[in-house]
Order: C-alpha cells, then sequence, then structure tokens
C-alpha cells in the first residue's frame, strides 16, 4: 500500500504556486533535492546548511543568504537564478525550474516562516549498517516450547510485543520436501520419505540436515545462488570472438560447488574470488577462484570492465552502491566520487589471462582464466562527472576503501612477492610435466618418421634400381598370342565398338569418339604374362589415348594402361574399370611426352600384383595392382585413330625380375631423390627433437634450482647449461627448418604447386638468416647465461590492493560483509530477507525486520570462521523454518496485522526456481544425469540431455528458453531472482519435449513395477506411486476420485483414435506414447502431475 | 525487482482471477473462437492517463542505421559538393559544431568507424515530390512514397551512441552504457490493460537484435519483470512462439483432457490455501496458455486472408515474402487486441543489414526493396478496414548515416541527425518535421531526442510516462522524453 501512497505523490499537478507556501511539504523538497548535499550534514560549502530553515537564515561564512520578505536581497535566489555557469546553483545537475524558484521565492516573500522544533538530517555515516555488529543478548521469551535456538528468541520476542501468532509446525512430510528442495535443490524420493517418516529417533531432524549437507548436490545447489550474487557468465561475443566474461570461467563456477560441498568458510572464498593470485599457496585450483573479476572482462573498454568490478564488489560483498558515487558523490550514502576512484584504484593494475591447466598447454582450448597485477604503475584519476574524457591528472589517486569505513578499521596494502609457481607457469610440476612429456613423444615421433623415411628411400632405391630391360626374352616359351595384322584373324580377336580395318599389315582403328572402341582377344590370358603391342597414334580431337587391356570380361570391366598424346599432359597411365566407372590412381600415371605420329613400343609385364610398363625399352611405370581376376587382353582407343604394327604376349619369363615400389597401393611413388631429401629433414628434425628434450631438462633443472627458495652453488652453471643447450636446440630447429623447405622446393616443383613452390622460395631467405644467426650464437665465445623461460612469465610482485580489500572486507570489524552474507542465506531459506534491499545496505536501503537477529547471526558467523554450513544447520533447526506456510483459521487477527508475513510468524512459500523446475522432472522421472562439474554444455541440448541446469551454458541470448521463461538469473546482475507465474511458463511445462518425454518415461517405469493391466487396483496403486513421487505425498480422497475418473475417461477417449485430431506437426520426441489408450492415460496423468501446483512448490 | 512491482503484479493477478473467477473452466476451454474479453484490471490502474487518441502500436525497426539522406531527408548539397571536404564548403561550420563531441558516447573506442568522413559522398538515389503534400521521398520508395499524405516524418532526430548499441538505446532511451532498462514496448504493456486475454499484449517479430548491440535487452523490460518482456512470435502457424505446441502425435482433445484434470487437481489445492496467490495465479495462467495455444497459431494462418490481401503485402514475391508476412500477421494481431507489436528487419547477427559501410547504393535499394511494398500494403491495409486511426505505424532505426564517404562507396554511423517517420493513430499525415542542416549533418531544427518518439507514442496511447514512475528507479527527464505535438492532429 505504501507504494501506491508515493504513486499519488508522483500523480499530484501542478497548481499555481500558493501565496505562503508551506516549509515542509513544498520549500524543504527543493533544498533537500538540490541543496543538501553541498550544504547539509556531510558539507558544509562556504559554511553554509541549508538542512534546516534556521541554518538557511543563519547564513554562510559570507553572510545571509535569505532575507525574509525580501526576495530581491537573498543571495540565495540570485544564485539559483543566474544565467552564469560560473554563479548558478547548484553547479552541477539540473537547474531549479522556474516553479520551484518561484516557490522559494513566494516562501521568502512572504516571510520565510518555519517551524520551530525542525531536526538537521542526520549523518549518513551514524547509519545501523556501517556500525560493526555486536552480539546482542538473547531475548528469554515466555513459549520455551518453540524456541528451540536463540533465532526462535528473536522472533518469539517481536511476535508477542505485535501480537501476532505464529504458525504450527508444517507435517513431517512437507518438511523432508522443503528442507531437501532448499538444500540439494532436488525433491526427497519415495525411499527418503519413507525412511524419514518411519525414523521414530528425536534427532531425525538433524540427521536428516546433515545428510543433505553432505550431499555433493548442495554444492550445486548453494553454488547456483551464490553465482547469481557473484553475477556469474560463461564468455560471450561476436562469433568466435571473446567480448565479455572469460573462457574457462567454468572453471570458477566447479570451484564454487567444490568449495561449497568442502565447506570452505565464507572469509576465504572471498578472499581467494579477489585475491587468490595475492594469497600465499596459490595453485590453479585456487587461481579458478578469481574467476570473479574475470567475469566482468569487457574486449572493447576498461572503464566499463572495471565499473562492473567496482559496481559488484561493492553490492555482492558490502551491500554498498559504491556505483551510485561514478559521476558524483553519492546522493544517500557518504560515499564520496573520490572514493569510487580510490576503490577503482584498487583494480586498476589487474588484468586477466589464461594459464594453462590439466596438462594442455594451449590454453585457449584448455586453461584456467585468473586475475593477476599487470601494470602496477597504471595511475588512477577520478574522472569528472564520470565522464572519461575528463581525468584530473593533477591529482593521482591512491588505492582505498571509502574513507569513512575506514573509521573502525584501516587500510593497508603491503605489495606482495609471489610464489613462482603464481607469476611463472613454467615453474608449475603439471607444466613442466606436461612439456616434458610432449617433448618425449615428439622425440619418438621423430625416430618413427625417421624409421618411415629411412625405408622410402630403400624403396625408392629398388625401384628405381630395379634391374634394367634383361637381354633376355619377356616371354618365356611359346606365345599365346601373336599377330603382324597382315589380315584379320577373327579367331583371335572380336571386334566390339569402333571401327576397325586391316590395311598393308596394319591393324587401324579409325572411330573417333569419346568412348572406349575395343578389339579383344578371344582366348584369356594367363595371370602372369607379358605383352608388346607397336602403335601410332594418328588422330583424335583432345585425349589422344591408345592403350592394352587386361584382365578383361568387357568394355566396362577391365584393367589398362594407355599411352595418351593429350597436349595438356601427355603421359603413359594404369586405369581401372569396375562396372563401368573408372579409376584413375595418381601413382598409377606418369608424365611422359608422347606425340601423335610417332611409333611407340608398349611393352607390359605382370606378375601377381605388380605391373611394370615400359615404352620404347624404358620402364616408366610401376604399379602394384589393387585386384586381379582371370581375363582376355584387349586393344583399344578412346577419342583417338590409332595405327597398331603387331602384338606379341606371352607367359612372364621367371628370369624377368619385376620393379616393385615398397608403397601399399594408392600411395604416392617417390622418387629417390625426394626420398633422400625427406630423409635428410627427419634426420634433422630427430635432432632437433632431441635437443629440444635436451634443453628442456636442463632448463628445467637450471629453473629447479634458481628458483628454490634456497639457490645452489651449481646455479650458475646450471643456467649456463641451460643456455647452452638452448642455443644449440635453436640451431638444431634451424637446420631441420631449412632442410625441410630444401624437401618441399623439390615437391613442389616436381607437383608443380606454384604457389607452394613461391612460398617455399620466399621463406628460403628467412630460414638461411635464422641459420646464420642460431650457428653466430652457438660459436659465440661470450657466454650468456640468459635462457628463455618455459612459459611466459609475469610479474614477480604483486601491489597487494586486492589482497588488502579482501581482508579488510572479511575482518571481524567490517560492519557489512558478515550481515550481507547472512542476508543472502536467510532469504533462501526463509523465502523473504531480512534487509529487503540485499545489495543496498546504505540509507538508502530498508531497515532489517529484526536488526537484533541479524546481528546476532551476523557474529555467530565471524565467531563460528564464517562457517556456512554452521549456519545452514542454526537456520533449519530453528521452530521458524518449520512453521507451516499456511495460515490456521486460528491466525485471522495475525493475518489482518502482517499479511505481508514481514515478521515471518508463518513460512513463506517459494516457488522453484527455473533449475530446480528442470532439474526437478528430470529427477522425479529417473532421468537425471548426476555427473558434476566440467565445461558449460550447450544451451540447445538442454531439452534434450539431462545434466544439472547449473552447467548448461549461462550467458546473454544464449541461455536456455525453456529456464529463461521460468525467470532464470539475469547475466547481468541477480541479487535475487523473480518469481513469475505467467502462461509461457505453462506452455512450456505441458509441451516441452523433457516434460512428455519424461513423464512418459515415469509411466512407464512405474506400469513396469505396479502390472500393465487395467485393472481399478493397479490404476489406484499407480496413482499413489506417481503422486509421492512427484509431490511427496498421497493423493486426498478427492483428488484420487479426479484422477481415477481422468483416467478412465482419457482411455474411453484414447481408444477411438479415429474420431481424435492430432496436433499434427511439431517437436522431435523420442519417446513415443504408449499403444494401450489406458497407458498412454497413465502418462497423461504424470504430465499433468508434473505441472500441478505443488510439484513448482516449497511449501 | 521492487517491493512496490512485486505488490502490483500480484494485485493485477489477483484482479485478473476475480475478474473470471465466476466462469466455469468448461466453458471457457470450449469457447476457442477469438473473442473479446473484457478488459482486465491493468497494470497499475488500467486507466488512460489521459484520453487515449490510439489502442496499438506496430513499431517497424531498421536493424544498423538507414541513411536518412537515401530515405527520407535530401540533402541536394551532397550533389553539389560530392568529393569536396566539407571543411571546404560552404557548411564547414558543421565540423565545429559542440554536438559533434558532447553528444556522442562511444563504446568501441578506436574502432574503425565512428569518426568523421569529411569527403562529401553525394546522394545514391533521386528523389521525387509524392502525394498532395508533396513531400520528397527517395525513389527507393515507390510503394510507400504513395502514402506519404499519412505519414509524418521527423528529419531531426538525434542519439547518442555512435556504435550499434543505439539499437538498444533507441527502444530504452538510455545509451548501452549506462546499462538495460525497460523498453518501450514494455512500459506500454506495463501501463495498459488487455485488449484481448488470448494473446500475449507485447509481441515481437524477425530476428531480434544481436547480442553486439544489446540482444535481448530491446524488447525487454528489465526492472518491470519479465511478463512484461516482448514475446517472440515467428509466422510459422505451426511453431509461432516457444513451446506453442506438443506435437509428436499428441491429441488435442486428450491435452484438453490433461489441462481439465490440472485444472480441478489445483483448485482442490487451492481450497487448502486460500491466501496463495501464487497458486490462483498459475490456475489463471494454465487456463490462459490454453487459450493462447489455440489462438496464436491461428493469427499466423492467412489462408483466411484473400490472395489480393496477399500479394499486395508481397507474401508472393521472394524479397518481400518475410517482412510482408510479419507485417500482414502485425494487423491481424492489432485487429484481434494486441497492443504492441515489434517488427525487426534486417538482423544479421551482427550490426545489422542497413548497415551501409560500404557499398550502401546496392545494399539500401536491397533493403528498402523488402520493405518497401510490405509497409505501404500495411498502411493501406488498416486505413481501408479503418483500423489507422487508432494504429499508430512507426518506422525507425537507431541513427543516420555520415553525408561524408566512408571507404569508397559506403557511410559511417551518424548520431547527430537522422530521419524516422509514424502514422495513424491520431498523428497528421503528409508532414515533414523538423530538419537536418544542408549536409544531412546536424538536427538543427525542432530537434528530438529518440525518447519524444516513445512520448508521442504513450501519449497517444494514453499514458503519461511520468506518471508510471517505479519508486527506487531513478529516471532521468531524458528518459521520458517530450511528445513531439506538431506532428499530431
Amino acid at each position: 500500500m505504501a507504494a501506491r501512497i508515493l504513486l499519488l505523490v508522483v500523480i499530484v499537478l501542478q497548481p499555481a504556486v500558493a501565496a505562503e507556501p508551506d516549509y515542509d511539504r513544498e520549500v524543504k523538497p527543493i533544498l533537500r533535492a538540490h541543496c543538501f548535499r553541498c550544504h547539509g550534514v556531510r558539507k558544509q560549502e562556504a559554511g553554509l546548511r541549508l538542512d534546516t530553515a534556521a541554518a538557511a537564515l543563519k547564513g554562510s561564512e559570507n553572510g545571509h543568504v535569505i532575507v525574509p520578505r525580501q526576495p530581491g536581497k537573498s543571495r540565495l535566489l540570485h544564485r539559483v537564478r543566474s544565467q552564469d555557469k560560473d554563479m548558478r546553483m547548484p553547479p552541477e545537475g539540473a537547474a531549479l525550474s522556474a516553479r520551484e524558484i518561484a516557490t522559494l521565492t513566494a516562501w521568502i516573500g512572504s516571510g520565510a516562516r518555519h517551524p520551530d522544533d525542525e531536526l538537521p538530517e542526520s549523518d549518513p555515516t551514524d547509519h545501523w549498517a556501517f556500525r560493526a555488529p555486536v552480539r546482542p543478548p538473547v531475548p528469554q521469551p515466555g513459549d520455551s516450547m518453540r524456541v528451540r535456538n536463540p533465532l526462535d528468541a528473536f522472533l518469539a520476542q517481536q511476535h508477542r510485543q505485535r501480537g501476532l501468532i505464529r504458525s504450527d509446525p508444517a507435517s513431517p512430510a512437507v518438511l523432508l520436501r522443503r528442507v531437501t528442495l532448499d538444500l540439494v535443490g532436488l525433491p526427497p524420493t519415495p525411499a527418503e520419505l519413507t525412511a524419514f517418516l518411519n525414523d521414530q529417533r528425536p534427532d531425525r531432524w538433524d540427521r536428516a540436515i546433515d545428510r543433505l549437507l553432505q550431499n555433493p548436490r548442495h554444492g550445486e545447489r548453494w553454488g547456483r545462488h551464490w553465482m547469481d550474487v557473484w553475477r556469474y557468465s560463461d564468455w560471450y561475443g561476436y562469433q568466435k570472438q571473446l567480448r565479455n566474461s572469460s573462457r574457462h570461467i567454468w572453471r570458477w563456477r566447479d570451484w564454487i560447488v567444490e568449495s561449497l560441498n568442502v565447506d570452505r568458510p565464507y572469509d576465504e572464498m572471498v578472499q581467494q574470488m579477489l585475491a587468490a593470485d595475492e594469497l600465499p599457496g596459490a595453485t590453479p585450483e585456487t587461481l579458478r577462484a578469481t574467476g570473479f573479476l574475470a567475469r566482468n572482462y569487457y574486449l572493447f573498454n576498461r572503464n566499463v570492465w572495471l565499473d562492473a568490478t567496482i559496481e559488484h564488489t561493492g553490492k555482492a560483498f558490502l551491500g554498498l552502491t559504491i556505483n551510485c558515487a561514478r559521476c558524483h558523490d553519492h546522493m544517500f550514502d557518504p560515499v564520496t566520487q573520490k572514493d569510487y576512484y580510490q576503490f577503482r584504484a584498487i583494480f586498476e593494475p589487474h588484468q586477466i589471462r589464461t594459464d594453462p591447466i590439466d596438462g594442455v598447454l594451449d590454453a585457449k582450448k584448455r586453461g584456467v582464466s585468473l586475475a593477476y597485477d599487470a601494470k602496477p604503475d597504471t595511475p588512477t584519476f577520478l574522472f569528472e562527472r564520470g565522464n572519461d574524457k575528463r581525468p584530473d591528472k593533477s591529482h593521482p589517486l591512491v588505492a582505498s576503501v571509502p574513507e569513512f569505513l575506514q573509521l573502525q578499521q584501516s587500510f593497508r596494502v603491503t605489495p606482495v612477492q609471489l610464489a613462482a609457481t603464481t607469476y611463472y607457469p613454467g615453474a608449475r610440476a603439471s607444466v613442466r610435466r606436461t612439456l616434458l612429456s610432449e617433448a618425449e613423444a615428439t622425440v619418438d615421433l621423430r625416430r618413427r618418421e625417421l624409421a618411415e623415411a629411412e625405408k622410402a628411400v630403400q624403396a625408392a632405391n629398388t625401384t628405381t634400381k630395379a634391374p634394367p630391360a634383361a637381354n633376355v626374352s619377356p616371354i618365356d616359351g611359346t606365345p599365346f598370342l601373336v599377330d603382324d595384322f597382315s589380315s584379320p584373324r577373327p579367331r583371335l580377336w572380336k571386334t566390339t565398338t569402333g571401327k576397325w580395318t586391316w590395311q598393308k599389315s596394319r591393324l587401324v582403328q579409325s572411330h573417333v569418339a569419346a568412348a572406349r572402341q575395343m578389339c579383344s582377344a578371344t582366348q584369356p590370358h594367363p595371370a602372369d604374362f607379358s605383352v608388346t603391342l607397336k602403335l601410332r597414334i594418328i588422330g583424335g580431337t583432345t585425349y589422344h589415348s591408345v592403350g592394352i587391356g587386361f584382365d578383361g570380361i568387357d568394355a566396362n570391366n577391365l584393367q589398362s594402361v594407355y599411352l595418351s598424346a593429350y597436349a595438356q599432359g601427355a603421359k603413359i597411365q594404369f586405369t581401372r574399370v569396375v562396372d563401368g566407372r573408372a579409376t584413375y590412381p595418381t601413382d598409377g600415371q606418369r608424365s611422359l611426352k608422347i606425340q601423335r605420329g610417332r611409333d611407340y613400343e608398349l611393352r607390359l609385364d605382370i606378375r601377381g600384383q605388380w605391373l611394370n610398363a615400359w615404352v620404347d625399352g624404358q620402364r616408366q611405370l610401376v604399379f602394384r595392382l589393387p585386384a586381379r581376376r582371370p581375363g582376355t587382353l584387349s586393344i583399344w582407343t578412346y577419342d583417338a585413330a590409332a595405327e597398331f604394327d603387331s602384338i606379341r604376349a606371352g607367359a612372364l619369363n621367371p628370369k624377368i625380375v619385376l620393379a616393385q615400389t615398397a608403397t601399399a597401393p594408392g600411395k604416392t611413388v617417390v622418387d629417390l631423390q625426394q626420398a633422400r631429401l625427406n630423409q635428410v629433414t627427419s634426420e634433422k628434425q630427430n635432432e632437433a627433437a632431441r635437443a629440444a628434450l635436451a634443453n628442456l631438462q636442463a632448463r628445467i633443472a637450471a629453473d629447479r634450482d634458481r628458483l628454490s627458495s634456497s639457490p645452489s652453488d651449481q646455479a650458475p652453471a646450471l643456467s649456463l647449461k641451460a643456455a647452452q643447450l638452448h642455443r644449440l636446440s635453436v640451431l638444431r630447429q634451424a637446420e631441420a627448418d631449412l632442410a625441410a623447405n630444401i624437401a618441399e622446393q623439390r615437391r613442389a616443383t616436381l607437383s608443380k604447386e606454384d604457389k607452394a613452390l613461391t612460398k617455399a622460395r620466399e621463406q628460403r631467405k628467412q630460414l638461411d638468416k635464422r641459420l646464420q644467426q642460431a650457428q653466430q650464437a652457438v660459436s659465440n665465445k661470450k657466454l650468456d647465461p640468459g635462457y628463455p623461460p618455459l612459459t611466459k612469465t609475469y610479474p614477480k610482485t604483486s601491489t597487494g590492493r586486492r589482497l588488502a580489500l579482501a581482508k579488510w572486507i572479511t575482518d571481524r570489524r567490517n560492519p557489512l560483509a558478515a550481515r550481507v552474507c547472512v542476508n543472502h542465506i536467510w532469504m533462501r531459506h526463509f523465502g523473504s530477507p531480512l534487509v529487503t534491499s540485499v545489495f543496498d545496505f546504505g540509507n538508502n536501503g530498508r531497515r532489517p525486520v529484526f536488526p537484533a537477529l541479524l546481528d546476532w547471526l551476523a557474529v555467530e558467523l565471524i565467531e563460528s570462521g564464517w562457517d556456512m554450513k554452521h549456519l545452514h544447520r542454526l537456520m533449519l533447526n530453528s521452530s521458524a523454518y518449520r512453521m507451516s506456510s499456511s495460515p490456521a483459521p486460528a491466525q485471522s487477527e495475525t493475518r489482518g496485522r502482517d499479511p505481508d508475513n514481514r515478521f515471518l510468524w508463518r513460512m513463506n512459500s517459494k516457488r522453484l526456481e527455473s533449475e530446480l523446475v528442470r532439474d526437478g522432472v528430470l529427477w522425479v522421472c529417473g532421468g537425471l544425469d548426476t555427473r558434476m562439474g566440467g565445461p558449460e554444455l550447450d544451451a540447445g541440448t538442454g531439452l534434450s540431455t539431462a545434466r544439472r541446469s547449473i552447467y548448461y551454458r549461462h550467458a546473454p541470448e544464449k541461455m536456455m528458453t525453456f529456464l529463461d521463461l521460468f525467470d532464470a538469473a539475469s547475466t547481468h546482475e541477480c541479487y535475487r531472482r523473480d518469481e513469475t507465474v505467467v502462461p509461457q511458463q505453462a506452455l512450456a511445462l505441458v509441451n516441452s519435449r523433457i516434460a512428455i518425454e519424461q513423464s512418459r518415461r515415469l509411466a512407464r517405469r512405474l506400469d513396469r513395477a505396479i502390472g500393465l493391466e487395467n485393472t481399478p487396483a493397479n490404476n489406484r496403486r499407480f496413482l499413489e506411486a506417481v503422486f509421492l513421487r512427484i509431490l511427496g505425498r498421497e493423493p486426498s480422497g478427492a483428488e484420487r476420485t479426479v484422477c481415477l475418473e481422468f483416467l478412465a475417461g482419457q482411455t474411453r477417449l484414447l481408444s477411438q483414435p479415429k474420431k481424435l485430431t492430432p496436433f499434427g506437426k511439431g517437436q522431435t520426441i523420442s519417446v513415443p506414447p504408449a499403444d494401450q489408450p489406458h497407458l498412454r492415460a497413465r502418462e497423461n496423468l504424470v504430465l499433468v502431475l508434473l505441472n500441478h501446483n505443488e510439484f513448482l512448490t516449497i511449501r | 525487482m521492487t517491493d512496490f512491482a512485486r505488490s502490483n503484479r500480484r494485485d493485477f493477478l489477483l484482479d485478473a482471477t476475480r475478474g473470471l473467477g465466476g466462469v466455469a473452466l468448461g466453458a471457457m476451454l470450449a469457447d476457442d473462437g477469438i473473442t473479446r474479453a473484457a478488459p482486465a484490471t491493468s497494470v497499475p490502474d488500467g486507466l488512460a492517463h489521459i484520453a487515449p487518441r490510439a489502442k496499438s502500436v506496430i513499431w517497424l525497426f531498421m536493424v544498423g542505421g538507414a541513411s536518412h539522406m537515401e530515405t527520407f531527408d535530401p540533402k541536394p548539397a551532397l550533389n553539389k559538393y560530392a568529393g569536396v571536404s566539407i571543411d571546404k564548403t560552404p557548411f564547414s561550420e558543421t565540423l565545429k559544431n559542440p554536438f559533434v563531441d558532447e553528444n556522442v558516447r562511444i563504446v568501441v573506442p578506436d574502432d574503425a568507424n565512428g569518426h568523421i568522413w569529411p569527403k562529401v559522398y553525394p546522394l545514391q538515389v533521386g528523389y521525387r515530390k509524392r502525394g498532395e503534400s508533396g513531400i520528397e521521398v527517395s525513389d527507393w520508395w515507390p510503394h510507400l512514397g504513395e502514402c506519404i499524405d499519412d505519414l509524418a516524418v521527423v528529419r531531426s532526430m538525434w542519439t547518442t551512441d555512435n556504435n550499434h548499441g543505439a539499437q538498444l538505446q533507441f527502444h530504452t532511451g538510455r545509451h548501452s552504457l549506462d546499462g538495460f532498462f525497460p523498453t518501450v514496448g514494455s512500459w506500454i504493456h506495463y501501463g495498459l490493460g488487455s485488449l484481448n486475454d488470448n494473446l500475449p499484449q507485447f509481441i515481437v517479430m524477425g530476428t531480434p537484435i544481436a547480442d553486439c548491440c544489446g540482444g535481448q535487452g530491446a524488447h525487454g523490460a528489465n526492472y518491470l519483470g519479465p511478463e512484461h518482456n516482448g514475446v517472440q512470435l515467428d509466422v510459422d502457424p505451426a511453431r509461432p512462439l516457444p513451446f506453442a505446441t506438443p506435437g509428436g502425435a499428441l491429441y488435442r482433445e486428450e491435452q484438453r483432457g490433461q489441462f481439465e484434470l490440472l485444472d480441478r487437481l489445483n483448485q482442490l489445492t487451492a481450497a487448502e490455501h486460500p491466501d496463495d496467490d501464487a497458486l490462483r495465479a498459475r490456475i489463471k495462467s494454465y487456463q490462459l496458455a490454453y487459450r493462447m495455444q489455440m489462438t496464436v497459431p491461428e493469427v499466423m494462418e492467412f489462408s483466411s486472408e484473400t490472395k489480393s490481401i496477399r500479394s499486395k503485402y508481397g507474401i508472393d514475391n521472394s524479397s518481400t515474402r518475410t517482412f510482408g508476412q510479419q507485417c500482414l500477421a502485425a494487423r491481424r494481431m492489432v485487429e484481434r487486441g494486441v497492443r504492441f507489436v515489434q517488427i525487426f528487419h534486417g538482423s544479421n547477427g551482427g550490426a545489422g543489414r542497413w548497415d551501409g559501410h560500404s557499398n550502401l547504393q546496392s545494399g539500401h535499394a536491397k533493403v528498402c526493396l523488402e520493405t518497401d511494398q510490405p509497409i505501404a500494403a500495411l498502411i493501406g491495409d488498416l486505413k481501408a478496414r479503418g483500423m489507422l486511426d487508432e494504429t499508430l505505424v512507426v518506422w525507425g532505426t537507431e541513427f543516420g548515416r555520415t553525408p561524408g564517404a566512408q571507404n569508397s562507396n559506403g557511410r559511417d554511423h551518424h548520431p547527430y541527425g537522422f530521419s524516422i517517420w509514424m502514422a495513424g493513430g491520431g498523428l497528421k499525415g503528409g508532414i515533414a518535421h523538423g530538419a537536418t542542416d544542408e549536409l544531412g549533418f546536424h538536427a538543427t531544427e525542432h530537434r528530438h531526442y529518440i525518447t519524444d518518439v516513445h512520448a508521442t507514442v504513450m501519449q497517444q496511447l494514453g499514458l503519461d510516462a511520468k506518471r508510471l514512475e517505479i519508486p527506487g528507479r531513478k529516471r532521468l527527464e531524458i528518459d521520458y522524453g517530450r511528445p513531439i505535438d506538431a506532428v499530431i492532429a
């Protein structure tokens, strides 16, 4: 209602200015809005205060500013009216409106009357939240039954004073569901529920809490809460470009979850998040915590980045809206603009970097993003009116927290000498191990490559050195096919296509066509044979191909070797035709100058898989046939006219040694020179790899000694050795690269890859130069003991500013930190916070509902060693937590007194948060995948995969729609979730595949356990089981009736599918509905219960 | 979220429940036609602050920055001084105008964009006088030019973001560096009651702007609460909104049975928790969801439209189809009582297709072609149905483009002066209001910050933005804007 009244105030329309305006109602608000900031309790510029009329009438150090009844002589009016920029008041912000000036003028003119009892504004530093909490005495109310612990005592006192009657405890089933959802974010299983209800021991509640706090799901549930407060967002940007947050930020999420599960104290968590790098004993594991800072990274604008850091450090840990002081002093709290920039100076030096982690050195692929002080000397200036174009360079600022908060607790910065493992990832054992194993793997790889290269040389040698055409005849014994083509011999040949004629001892094919023109032998040839054909290519349009076929069945199935006088690339070529599809393996071809009109003698020797082809007595092709089959020889042309003088074929002479290649079929045959160049390269690379390993070992040894707390006498010698081995390694690498370049140049030349060749030639110059430099470095007599570090090295000292801040925040004298933390935890258990403005505990925030309770809890938190599980136990063990959330009839008066339950006379019911809706559906239906941690998952798979919702990508525009609809945390800021109820949520839970699929799965599981038959008993048992599983209770009598009617009705309906209207097209649903109508009706019932209000509510 | 907004939302839901409480669910579910429900009590009090002139808004937003000089603000001087450096023209003072520095906040310093480009780039398209008013419209708008007598062109807009965060700014009124704020559509959704309980009241079509430039924020409600967010709909009747239909071999009758059972179960629970507002709101939300599920696809079903209407909107032509369908859907929505329809054109996952840094001529010709005929059809159709009087059509873009050439054939971002237009909804037609200087550089006459458009729209709908104050959320004077009185009939 208060809000409505406020609204009305705003709506008040403009009446004419009264002759005598009312001071309190009309005049003072003007002065408060425009003047108090500089002329009030905190500042009295020119000695002037305007927060009481009496003070205003007293005037400034320069005399009166208001002269009653004489507006013309009142300097205050001159100043607010002035058109002169330097004169006009207020100097910043909007000028007073004409109406406001008229009001002031009328008030002064009518005598400046005011009440006598006016009090000055109170000092904003004298504010409850700015005083350190002191443990208040616990009240001793009479109602000891209901007072289980001090929390209840504080509440009971208020209830008694306000005449409120508190609720009775909720039923054990409701309580177990409440506490289970609150602590682990999933409803209890039927087994857990039954065990709890049957447990008669007096401490069953405490044991339930202990069990849940030990459950690793607890870290996930509360991790998500703190991720809201600490503003978790996965990285995002434009396509692959990182613009906001940081890659691998999920490691911070995992750190949060793990920290909560191991009950890491809150103060330690805050310290690690702000300054893990400045704390002793930093490891990649603890450095993950600085994701809190890495999250604010913003590619384009450092000021935006730091503003976010300042704002959310203030809000999350201090409940202080420091951000309001960016452009001017804070309107309500004693935070000056200078304070804002001094606070900024704490963060000014820090940057975000990504270190290798988990044995992967490519930090982009797998790394940890963390904060570190990169530039300790970067100055911080105040930006006039927050405008970064107007830095006040005359006053560099010193890092500090707001001055008014230093009264109780000073802020001291001590620079930190970092451990080598912090500033130098190369000093970490894991990184060394990874580097060594990678170097060893390279040595291994190079060794294997060398062996291969050596084999290739041998093979090339064999190929090249295969015996030349021996003086023995390739044919052994009597040839099986001899023809001089003096006349047609149909007994030997059969022509199928083409125009074949016999002219003067020549066979002529004169039909030029883009198809194979065949003349095939009538008899098959032996497997191993030699054939020699004398031929001339006399015509054709393009390809001019003429060849010998073998293993032939018909024109669509044969193997061949042919000569082609193709002007763009004459060659000898092997080809294989299977069912009409021809393949032309690249290793079965060789460029060869074949011309029209010239005589050629083409000879094929084939033994088993091996084919050697000769042209005019020169071996031109060595090829391993992929397959053999019995068949006939043929002569053919393709796009060619040709003449054939003779053919002679017979069994292959065993004395003929066929050349073979070492490569498998399909691999390019390397010529000897290329193979040798490759081998040289490989040898050099081998040496380089070994040198690199030796160098790495030496550098690690030197590092180890140099970076230890007490370096030995060996240190200089070790460094020197490392440096020498490094130079040698550089030389070996340069040699290897040069060798590779030479090999590449030849390869590119042979394969006519012009671009590659040009590139290789260009690189050559640099390589020569590098080699020369490396040689010089090695031969240089001057002994430089410097060697490069294993990884990037960052500054060895850190400013210590962030650590100072973290320590200051978590100091027990800090008035804000513990209260803010307690408030967040309280809100999430009780459904409403103790301080409503959860991120603003300042003067503009709300006062706590139970101030003493808040302070008592804050002190308790600090004194328990910031133990959050202790706080959970305290809250959950109270009677307050166990109250029923529904008011009883006896409480009607109480309800009238406090309708909004501000004083917690009953429990608040809560709607499940978005994650709990999705996780709950999966959990009760038995589909939840409980694996923990790891990189963020694609939100697009959120309805088809079953991990807990916390693990899916949480970033603007990349959120899961389903979660978004249920008020998922805004990635920009979410100190408190919304709890809306809108129709889109209903559609999501009725129509989404996850709800439909999971409900069918659960129905099936229960069907199997209960019985598939459509009997009343089965249906009743099904109903009971599904109520217990989804709502954690039995159905009531009315519910039973309604549901059984539904099952019967749906079964009838579904028995006549032809009368029904399908929705038709829609999403993919991987679980089809049951075939039998009554089973499908049960599935329908499960989905209804997943949409039941009570499933979505924590009672 | 403040307590205020919470309590108001709760009141709203309570009232909504009360309003329909007596109606039997079965009857309600059976009523699957398009009915105009009695207006529910609205947020904050459901009453217009001032006499409304319009009921609905169709808000067309060209993503990327449409060139004002090649659309609605002809500048012959650009042709006269083509290739000449601005400081060598008679208008050299332009560059010394304090606006050059004062009004601009750059998000991405040192970008290739966002500089002054001195070399005058000539007009890339011709102009002619159109309509009785004789207002000049560029030749890329042959159809829309025919409607000029219904349009109120404002040639003197300015904004402050020289990067595409100005897209967000055009909708919230705030520079993107200030963060996210409620958008004009969500304020209207928040401020006015519903005209039809079967449909969302703030609908978004087209691809929303990309993350770079504000993302979902450009149709978001921010602190007003997510129920005031624009609801994204697709013109595909099979899949018009998230989870619109279950598909997968389900029967409508089967699902209706489920809704009925759920309602009965929840009502049984409600009897046990008479004080539970959220529970009552949930019952109501399921009833609404059921009706929305039936009505929303119907809106996207164009088969009931005549062939000639479909053809007028350009649905039979591949270059105009998408935007034409969206415009036609917008008319059907407005017809059924949707308050605010926001259509994005040209979103491409980045800055947007109106962003003519190079090849401005071919690029703009194409995006104009895609939108010209559909927009003209929309205005003509609304007019023919007598709906234009109560429907306000707004055509906007985040900023204009530089008079000087960027690269060889483009124009850069230009926040100092640009054009928008509005039509219908009680505004004057055939009027060109305000002006930029001779080069189209600075808005000089009747300068209007972008929120003046918001204020105009709200006033026509009967809302006084200042009465929508949320305690605890400080709004600046500039957030409210001032209605552009000169274009109001």
